[in-house]
């Protein structure tokens, strides 16, 4: 009987070591790059298997990369898709799919999940919508794969990496990323001998002394235009006058302060006096745009990453030299938010596909990459390293409007992390339109604004 | 003897069926195709909403839990009935303002050009229906520049006259009236169609009777075109009135239900929920509300035609 129960187990020790043989033989993997050396091992007297890592890139793969950049756009990606198509060394294909702005692409990612298919491989997510996929656990969790291959996040300029986080996990990388600005008329600011505002407080001398008007009274030249379609866009006003939008602890808001308040007499005192314009609705951005490259404005609050398409169009129309300036703050306090857009894996895929996104995406925010973005478009560069490179100068050098930016940068935060964030926006968005257009009483509207948004509020703490 | 047909009963029950039996599933299973796709493509789809609007699914998370009643409490009590109801109320001006366009709208234009054998008149009667092949978020997109408040033709041409600009998608009194004009421009050219298809079948002996009486042009209109359009005119108000409740392509391009939720009609109120809030219970329980208060009113709409409305003419 032992004879027998030997032999068996000879039996199936050699098929086991014959059928571990054939496999290697094989199983002709691609030469992968090697993640960097993760924490070693316990060294241990008995032998052990090799620890395989599951992050690596085995097998060729294609996979799809949704993005919102639109056909101007086209060139770019062309040039920086196809040099990863033609260089990586995992047999990695990427195909780049234009989706839609960021709102488009939110549903459309939102679909692909909620059905369980059709989901891409790597995709853009909008600064608004980030979070939620992070909270949700749609958005995978990247820190084992920096870790793996040993990615150096220290590198990313640090509000924009906070950005990243959702609950402390690492939902996200930086990609594509903004800041609200002010975009002036250089020659006019010459003409008037004006200085632009750095502090809010400045801001409504400074629209009344550039605002022209014909003999009839009617305005000739903006004192400045506001955007007021997105709510992104006054966060700051609020922010720097110490105004908590979302009281995370304790669960409040303080929209209806005296702060609060002043903040918006102060706008809605220009608008309503007819020296400065208020941007709302749809098709407003463009409105605001095209009244400023025609020379008709002094200033814009928009956001950084039109730099270009401003630059572009104002050059066409060959009007005046564009500044470009920090957005005015209080008492020196200068804040602002960062907005556009990250870049992450949607965690139901398959681990072979996360594994190809995962190379993608280290590449797509890389430094070689990256001031090929930012250079590319009107985007900042995300890397302190790329920054002081001899790129980031030669990118400086051409776009020097970009310095003041970049010098304060550490200013720009992460939006607030909260369910009712979005709602916050849209009702303040929605209020701060009749107060300043319709010139409805300002604390009376902030405080039905403030009613509203407690009872939203409340209804997600439950 | 009597002989027996082949369609006796006799000869079918050879065949171990009842005759009656027999035709009823082969008419069933006439209608089985159109079942089958309903049950797929509505019903089931119903079903799903029903209960989805029992849980608390959140679109971006793949498990949830049932909650009961709790979302239906939430729209009674909670916010979500102070929303749902600024969206009825929304809806509820927007469908009057349709209607009215397409019913009055398109009886007058029916009235204008209810002349045959009219070349020029054909051709007015094409460029007024033309509107209706136009896609709406192509026709919304267009319009969109004709409203914009410093560059759009409609304040160019007030500017001509002298008038003031108008916000006109920035005013809360102005976007809805805004969305009423595209699709005014779109509803008016259908209701004159249909009006005039049944205009023409109104015998002109009726007419000539009238004339006979001493009638003149209106009371002609009064005492006969209107009553004899009746059913039309229930049959517009019906197909009129859900699709309008059904508004979402013009608002969403045109205002994004804005200025202050002054143009949230209700489906752009589900569509925020499941698609902006990621909350798909809620989106699912405003949604079979809006599908009841469509059923009951509909309901009501049948009930009172089928007294009031004659159908034999």
């Amino acid at each position: 009987m032992k004879r027998l129960l030997a032999m068996l187990l000879a039996v199936v020790m050699v098929f086991s070591l014959a059928a571990c043989g054939g496999n290697n033989d094989e199983t002709k993997a691609p030469e992968t790059k090697a993640p960097a050396q993760t924490d070693a091992p316990a060294q241990t007297d008995a032998p052990t298997a090799p620890e395989v890592n599951p992050y690596l890139v085995t097998e060729p793969i294609t996979i799809k990369w949704w993005h919102s950049l639109e056909t101007q756009y086209d060139e770019l990606i062309a040039e920086i898709v196809g040099h990863f198509n033609d260089t990586n060394e995992y047999g990695i294909t990427v195909e780049a799919e234009y989706i839609g702005n960021y709102a488009t692409l939110n549903e459309t990612l939102v679909s692909a999940q909620a059905a369980g298919t059709g989901l891409p491989a790597i995709t853009v997510g909008g600064s608004n919508y980030v979070g939620n996929y992070g909270s949700s656990g749609m958005a995978e969790d990247l820190a084992p794969y920096v870790q793996a291959y040993g990615m150096d996040l220290t590198d990313f300029f640090d509000g924009m990496l906070k950005m990243s986080y959702v609950n402390d996990t690492l939902v996200s990388l930086p990609f594509l990323v903004s800041t609200q600005v002010l975009y002036y008329n250089a020659d006019k600011v010459a003409e008037k001998n004006l200085t632009v505002p750095t502090e809010w407080a400045d801001v409504a001398d400074f629209v009344n002394a550039s605002v022209e008007k014909d003999a009839s009274g009617n305005v000739t030249f903006w004192g400045g235009y506001f955007a007021g379609w997105d709510y992104a866009y006054f966060l700051p006003m609020f922010m720097n006058q110490g105004v908590k939008l979302i009281d995370v602890e304790n669960n409040t808001t303080d929209l209806n302060s005296e702060a609060a308040v002043n903040v918006v007499k102060g706008v809605q005192e220009l608008v309503q006096s007819g020296v400065a314009q208020w941007a709302y609705g749809s098709g407003s951005s463009a409105t605001m745009r095209k009244t400023f490259y025609d020379g008709n404005a002094m200033f814009t609050v928009h956001t950084s990453s039109l730099y270009n398409t401003y630059i572009d169009n104002i050059a066409q129309a060959g009007q005046f030299e564009l500044g470009m300036a920090w957005y005015p703050g209080v008492d020196g306090r200068a804040e602002t938010t960062l907005g556009g857009s990250s870049i992450l894996i949607p965690a139901a895929n398959d681990q072979a596909t996360k594994n190809a996104a995962f190379v993608f995406l280290m590449y797509l925010t890389g430094a070689e990459t990256n001031v090929k973005w930012a250079d590319g478009t009107g985007y900042l560069i995300t890397r302190k390293s790329v920054l002081d490179s001899e790129e980031g100068k030669a990118h400086l050098e051409a776009k020097p409007a970009f310095k003041n930016i970049y010098d304060n940068l550490s200013k720009a935060l992460p939006k607030i992390e909260h369910t009712c964030y979005t709602d916050m926006g849209d009702l303040l968005k929605s209020y701060l339109n009749l107060i300043i257009i319709e010139g409805q009483d300002a604390q009376e509207q902030l405080d039905l604004l403030v009613e509203e948004l407690q009872e939203l509020l409340d209804e997600a703490a439950e | 003897m009597s002989k027996k047909t082949p369609s006796s009963g006799t000869q079918v029950k050879t065949r171990g069926m009842n005759p009656k039996v027999k035709h009823a599933w082969l008419d069933f299973s006439f209608v089985v195709p159109a079942i089958v796709l309903l049950a797929i493509f509505t019903y089931y789809p119903i079903a799903e909403v029903i209960r989805i609007s029992f849980t608390n699914w959140d679109l971006l998370k793949p498990e949830y839990d049932y909650v009961g009643f709790k979302n239906y409490k939430w729209l009674l009590t909670g916010t979500g009935g102070k929303y749902f109801m600024n969206s009825l109320k929304v809806t509820l001006i927007y469908t009057v303002g349709e209607i009215a366009i397409t019913v009055v709208g398109g009886i007058l234009f029916a009235l204008l050009f209810n002349r045959p054998g009219s070349k020029g008149y054909t051709f007015m009667r094409v460029l007024t229906f033309t509107p209706r092949y136009i896609a709406m978020s192509s026709a919304a997109v267009v319009f969109l520049w004709l409203y914009d408040e410093t560059y759009g033709i409609f304040n160019y041409f007030l500017g001509m006259i002298g008038a003031e600009p108008i916000r006109w998608l920035q005013d809360k009194y102005m976007a809805m009236v805004s969305i009423l004009l595209l699709t005014g421009w779109r509803a008016i050219g259908y209701g004159m169609m249909i009006y005039l298809a049944n205009m023409r079948s109104i015998p002109e002996t009726y007419y000539e009777a009238a004339s006979l009486d001493g009638a003149n042009g209106v009371q002609k209109f009064f005492g006969i075109t209107l009553p004899l359009l009746a059913p039309t005119t229930v049959f517009l108000l019906v197909t009129t009135f859900i699709s309008s409740m059904k508004v979402f392509q013009s608002v969403d391009v045109l205002t994004g239900g804005g200025p202050s939720r002054a143009t949230e009609v209700l489906v752009y109120l589900v569509y925020n929920y499941a698609m902006n809030k990621f909350r798909m219970d809620q989106a699912c329980t405003i949604a079979l509300a809006l599908f009841a208060f469509l059923l009951l009113v509909t309901v009501a709409t049948m009930k009172i035609s089928d007294n009031k409305v004659n159908y034999d003419a």
